[in-house]
């Protein structure tokens, strides 16, 4: 482990998080100490456009390290981009960070050699400057364009939170006098349906947002599903906003069309053998209290994950708590319960309203906030890369990317 | 691996040879005349077809390289000449006697017992079955290597088994060959070395099919000799120096690091009180399983996750996987496929070897797999395959009866605490055809399980989906 975080560079925002990746701070700061360039802080500040989506932030925030970085070499600037691009893979819980890491990561290695060192450098940043305020947005354009000769005339669409790419072709398909009624789920806890909404209504588009819970009882209306993602894995699966899953199984079920719009830097290298196997780190302000002393070993590989939704290995009512511990079945978390917090998130708590009993906070927090989507619920995935491709062809581009 | 052998074959001599001697004698010599003269013509006609076409192929590759080289010299040699002097041998019971013992003591004998049987099988009798290789004629030809015959031995006794450790006793086997190879003066090295080497490749698969990882790394050997030709002028030990630094390298890169790049891809996706299903034995699964407990146990010692070895008759190669794994410390249940679907309800993993991946996915595994992986998917358990790229096969199988290897049925009938239901060896063997019980034992090696049941392909280039082998096979053969 480096030494401690000297107070002078990364100081803001893992100690707002209550210094919840003491390792990734001390990784930074350690070993970069004297640039006093924040990466996560870079990555915040892109992320707060609202047209920046997480992997273009990623690029941007490592652009940012390059223009700001001292070092003189290419090794020098690599080990430089690795420290920044583990600090934003560390901290940040969105995929589509790793997935812009991986791009970045990726062209990075291809561009390297040839030129001297400072015009290479600032090819590199023009590079990806370019891409983020040009390419990313063409990506978008492109998709709107494939996926609009997907919407007919008179559908009915249901889509699922807030996606950029599906809004901005629904609005292509009603620009084109498409007469388009659209379903939206709530998508709680973020309820980022009701942003949809907001916007469609805005724009004249009938739309109605639907309980999560209600998926199944509108499906016999809809035409089509469309839905935006986090990310595209190698199986050829999503991984987007948790409720996803269900709304593709649900579409599968009753045998309508389920297509995702995803923009090529969203694809990811990582294969999902289940809902749990994602590399998202524990870094959302209320999990990381459950983390402790479990950390420092957990930080020699690349990402401690916590599994969501275990069940509280303390009961309130003092049962004893030996089932949960010593069950040889039940599967521990990678924290040992001792180092739990006595904060045990089963407690319900009294709502506002009376006799309602809300979820609280905490029992909020151990809620997955993605899931992912298995390719063989997935009729098309609608990329920039040019006619809609099947989920296996989706693999199969990317293991050619990947594998070079 | 095969460092370590010399001593074993030569060990049971003792012990072998008094009890075994009589017997394949008499089981060789009797089945023969009948052969002519009963039903045994169609089995005859398909030796002799193999035969012709072992031959053909051994005139083809000569043929292209070099003429006179194949008429006079050593080159010649056929197979098909060694198979008569193979036969030819067993009329002195003299001469067999020397070699004979150098058999192990666990090769059972199952010339007899396949030979006449299975070949009765019609849906059967186009695979190639383990047949003891006869040493002695190999010796006496001359034309073999002795590390290639001993290597053969150890492949059709059993000894050597599992994907990677043929390939890679065979590709160390040729390292050996070439280094002891001569060029004669007349002729070109990378003309006359793949002459020199065919019987040997031919003599080893007559001992045991090598499989599409041994045929791949053959091609890549063929091709490398080819590009010799292509290099213009270097001296013969340099030449020679360049093949065995290739070798080398390809079995490092191909194979050990391969495996050390699954195991590193595999061990993330066992986590911490995860029940973890296996097959048989496979070597990477077994590293996979030892590497990932190892760096579990070193992070957090409480950490930890169980194994399930799953076996079945007539290999029982889980024992040696489950020895490997319990030593290490590992918590291991040890079942007969049979008990399968009560357990696998409880697992969160099942991982998988395998001898070969076909184009479309499949996977060429130990027989028994194909049930593994059906019933993982009935329970969506996901299936894991680890598999190096060098053993991707350009072929399509359809099911396991158009490619397969027939095993020794030696121990199909035998239990182990010896009831024999009444039926003696002699009974299947020497009367031919079905034998007095109507009775045919069937022990195929392999089955093939298709790409649906398989969730992801652990491959040294990372996990991939079955759908994309092709994917990976055209990058490797734009590369090579």
């Amino acid at each position: 482990m480096a030494g401690v975080a000297s107070p002078l560079s990364l100081s803001p925002a893992p100690s707002a998080r209550g210094g919840s990746r003491p390792a990734a701070q001390s990784h930074a700061s350690g070993s970069q100490s004297g640039k006093g360039f924040d990466v996560i802080n870079a990555y915040k500040r892109a992320i707060e456009d609202d047209k920046v989506p997480h992997p273009i932030a990623a690029i941007l925030a490592l652009v940012e390290l390059i223009e700001a970085s001292t070092a003189s070499t290419v090794t020098g600037l690599a080990s430089e981009l690795t420290i920044g691009r583990q600090a934003l893979i560390n901290t940040q819980p969105s995929l589509g960070v790793r997935a812009g890491c991986q791009l970045w990561e990726r062209f990075f290695a291809l561009s390297m050699g040839g030129e001297d060192f400072p015009s290479y450098k600032r090819s590199l940043i023009s590079q990806g400057r370019s891409f983020c305020a040009i390419t990313a947005p063409q990506c978008r354009e492109k998709i709107a364009n494939l996926a609009v000769d997907f919407l007919r005339d008179d559908c009915v669409i249901l889509t699922h939170s807030y996606s950029r790419t599906v809004i901005q072709t629904i609005l292509r398909a009603h620009k084109q006098h498409k007469r388009i009624k659209v379903y939206v789920t709530e998508a709680r806890p973020a309820c980022l349906g009701m942003r949809t909404h907001q916007v469609l209504t805005a724009n004249g588009i009938p739309c109605t947002v639907v309980l999560d819970s209600a998926v199944a009882y509108v499906m016999e209306r809809v035409d089509m599903v469309l839905v935006g993602s986090e990310a595209v894995v190698e199986s050829g699966g999503l991984v987007s906003s948790v409720g996803t899953y269900q709304v593709a199984l649900v579409a599968k079920a009753m045998q309508k069309p389920f297509y995702a719009l995803a923009e090529s830097y969203k694809f990811l290298r990582h294969y999902p053998l289940s809902q749990t196997d994602l590399p998202i780190p524990s870094t959302s302000t209320t999990s990381s209290t459950f983390i402790s002393a479990g950390i420092d070993s957990n930080q020699k590989h690349q990402v401690s994950t916590v599994v969501p939704l275990e069940f509280p290995t303390l009961i309130p009512n003092s049962h004893p708590p030996a089932i949960g511990a010593h069950n040889p079945l039940s599967r521990p978390t990678s924290s040992t319960p001792q180092s739990r917090s006595p904060v045990v998130p089963g407690t319900p708590t009294e709502g506002m309203g009376g006799n309602r009993i809300e979820m609280t906070r905490e029992m909020e927090s151990i809620n997955p906030t993605v899931d992912v989507t298995t390719p063989d619920l997935i009729d098309f995935i609608i990329t920039d890369l040019g006619a809609p491709l099947s989920p296996t062809s989706v693999s199969q581009y990317l293991v050619a990317q990947f594998s070079s | 691996m095969v460092s370590e052998s010399p001593s074993e074959p030569s060990k049971p001599a003792n012990q072998g040879k008094q009890p075994k001697q009589p017997k394949p004698q008499n089981q060789n010599q009797n089945p023969k005349p009948e052969k002519g003269a009963s039903g045994g013509e169609k089995a005859k006609s398909a030796k002799d077809l193999k035969k012709e076409k072992r031959a053909a192929a051994v005139a083809a590759r000569g043929g292209g390289g070099e003429n006179p080289a194949a008429e006079g010299g050593r080159p010649t040699l056929s197979v098909s000449n060694s198979v008569d002097s193979r036969q030819a041998s067993f009329a002195p019971p003299t001469t067999s006697g020397p070699s004979k013992p150098q058999r192990p003591t666990n090769f059972s004998e199952p010339s007899g017992l396949s030979l006449s049987t299975i070949q009765q099988n019609l849906f059967f009798s186009h695979l190639p079955h383990q047949e003891s290789p006869d040493t002695s004629a190999a010796l006496i030809n001359g034309k073999l290597h002795p590390i290639i015959i001993r290597l053969g031995v150890l492949m059709s006794s059993g000894q050597l088994r599992g994907a990677n450790a043929r390939t890679m006793g065979m590709m160390s086997a040729f390292r050996e060959v070439i280094r002891d190879y001569e060029c004669p003066d007349q002729a070109v090295l990378w003309k006359d070395l793949p002459i020199y080497l065919s019987p040997m490749i031919a003599w080893l698969e007559g001992c045991r099919p090598k499989g599409v990882g041994g045929g791949n790394a053959i091609r890549w050997l063929k091709s490398e000799i080819n590009r010799l030709g292509e290099q213009g002028d270097r001296s013969e030990a340099e030449q020679k120096d360049y093949l065995v630094e290739a070798i080398g390298l390809y079995l490092r890169d191909r194979i050990e690091f391969a495996d050390k790049v699954i195991a590193d891809n595999a061990k993330e996706k066992i986590r911490n009180g995860d029940t973890v299903v296996t097959y048989a034995r496979s070597s990477v699964v077994e590293r996979v399983l030892l590497e990932a407990h190892r760096d579990m146990k070193a992070s957090d010692p409480e950490a930890g996750f169980k194994v399930v070895v799953v076996d079945s008759r007539p290999l029982l190669e889980g024992r040696q996987s489950l020895e490997a794994l319990t030593s290490a410390g590992i918590p291991c249940t040890y079942i007969l496929l049979p008990l399968l679907s009560s357990i696998l309800p409880q697992a969160d993993l099942v991982l998988l070897g395998g001898s070969a991946l076909h184009s479309d996915g499949a996977l060429y595994s130990r027989s028994g797999t194909a049930i593994v992986s059906m019933l993982a998917k009935e329970h969506r358990v996901p299936v894991v395959a680890c598999v190096e790229t060098y053993k991707f096969g350009e072929k399509v199988v359809l099911d396991g009866v158009a490619t397969n290897e027939l095993g020794s049925v030696e121990n199909l009938l035998s239990i182990p605490n010896n009831v024999n239901f009444g039926i003696k060896k002699d009974d299947l063997s020497t009367t031919g055809g079905v034998g007095k019980h109507n009775l045919t034992p069937l022990h195929l090696v392999y089955d093939v399980t298709p790409p649906s049941l398989i969730t992801a392909v652990c491959t040294e280039i990372g996990f991939i989906p079955p759908s994309s082998v092709p994917t990976v096979l055209g990058k490797a053969s734009s590369v090579v």
